[in-house]
């Protein structure tokens, strides 16, 4: 999972969906409805004439430059670097928490556990396990906290309640060793892989 | 159960499309309509010739464009960009759900695809009524899942008896949210002479 800022994707898609709509519902009402046609023109004509005195007005010296003009080419960077910054934020960042460590007191003393060892840890426990294919363990900071994600790739027909379980069993008995409880997140997905790899194991 | 705040964002945004990509492709295309604009009014200021078409030229056209024909082509073309508008408008406001549904489980945050989910009812059900998988198919979408069962000639299956053993299943999986199944029994395709 990464930090994309989906609330400005959508925020997007609705500005530029509503100026397409608006702008095409215009161009094809003023070509399929002559009254339409009539207000597009005498309205275009209104604007035509403010712009031409708005330019000759705020004209800049005797060039055929004016402030307005220069204003828009202004606007208009600003929208293009204001998308340019949100494209480059758009693949998003994983806050990726695996070199941090996590430490318990005990009466002996301290234990500290790396996100490493944790990640080494259950997928050392899911190897030997037929029904899976493959396993990723990474850890993440989510709204700033640790969170373990589990990912899962399952042989065809692999019940995910069982998968679920075994593997939050897992991360049960992990945090009783370790004495730090990291919530986990598992997702089990399909992949073609899944779905070339043989149901069952033959016996040779 | 509810899950803490990390999960459930967690959880929200893996079963949830980021609308990345189409974000993506219009920003990249605003960028550039916007670049080319920009570049033909600085053409324009500096009285040097346009690339494609001047600014004056361009708006003369845009105001003008009711006198303009084919009526009927400028007429297709807005209800073309309106409903590439109305998609956008479509891609940002509703949820864009992704086809898995989120598993209960006390220890962790559980996320399934549905196509896990459907294999292993498929394989469930197939192993259960003694089938071989290939007659067994199963899709499952956000609240139902639909169980197609071809049994063969000489295995006499009950439909009553599949949809109970697929809802029990399902109940053992604690899908959010619940899954109703609907079950169909196809004749055999050998006994109808079909090939």
């Amino acid at each position: 999972m990464n930090d994309t800022n989906r609330g400005l994707n959508r925020f997007i898609l609705v500005i530029f969906g509503l100026l397409l709509v608006a702008v095409g519902g215009a161009v094809a009402l003023v070509s399929f409805w002559s009254e339409g046609a009539r207000t597009w023109v005498s309205t275009a004509e209104a604007v035509r004439g403010w712009f031409d005195g708005a330019v000759t007005s705020s004209r800049i010296g005797a060039g055929s430059a004016s402030w307005i003009v220069v204003g828009i080419l202004i606007l208009m960077m600003v929208v293009i670097v204001l998308l340019g910054a949100a494209l480059f934020h758009l693949g998003g960042r994983t806050n990726k928490a695996v070199a941090r460590t996590q430490g318990s007191e005990t009466g002996l003393g301290r234990i500290t556990v790396t996100r490493g060892f944790a990640s080494d840890a259950i997928k050392q426990a899911l190897a030997p396990r037929d029904e899976i294919i493959a396993t990723r363990v990474t850890s993440n900071d989510v709204l700033r906290q640790p969170v373990v994600e589990i990912g899962l790739i399952p042989r065809r027909g692999a019940s995910p309640r069982q998968l679920a379980d075994s593997v939050a069993e897992i991360a049960r008995n992990l945090a009783a060793v370790t004495g730090s409880h990291l919530p986990t997140y598992i997702s089990i997905h399909s992949s073609l892989r899944a779905k070339l790899v043989r149901d069952e194991r033959g016996i040779v | 159960m509810s899950l803490i705040a990390p999960l459930r964002r967690v959880v929200r945004r893996e079963t949830h499309s980021p609308r990345t990509a189409a974000t993506c492709l219009v920003a990249v295309l605003a960028i550039l309509g916007l670049a080319y604009v920009g570049t033909e009014i600085v053409l324009g200021l500096l009285d040097r010739p346009a690339l494609l078409v001047s600014p004056a030229d361009g708006v003369a056209s845009v105001l003008g464009l009711p006198r303009q024909d084919p009526k009927w082509a400028i007429g297709v073309g807005g209800v073309l960009v309106m409903l590439v508008g109305g998609w956008l408008l479509g891609l940002g406001i509703l949820p864009g759900r992704l086809p898995k549904h989120r598993l209960m489980c006390d220890a962790a945050a559980v996320v399934v695809d549905n196509g896990v989910i459907a294999s292993a009812l498929a394989h469930r059900l197939a192993s259960v009524f003694g089938l071989k998988p290939d007659r067994v198919v199963v899709g499952v979408g956000h609240r139902s899942a639909d169980v197609t069962i071809q049994p063969g000639a000489g295995f006499p299956v009950d439909r009553e008896d599949i949809q109970a053993q697929a809802e029990s299943e399902l109940l053992v999986y604690q899908l959010v949210p619940r899954v109703k199944v609907r079950v169909r029994v196809l004749p055999d395709a050998e006994a109808r002479g079909d090939r």
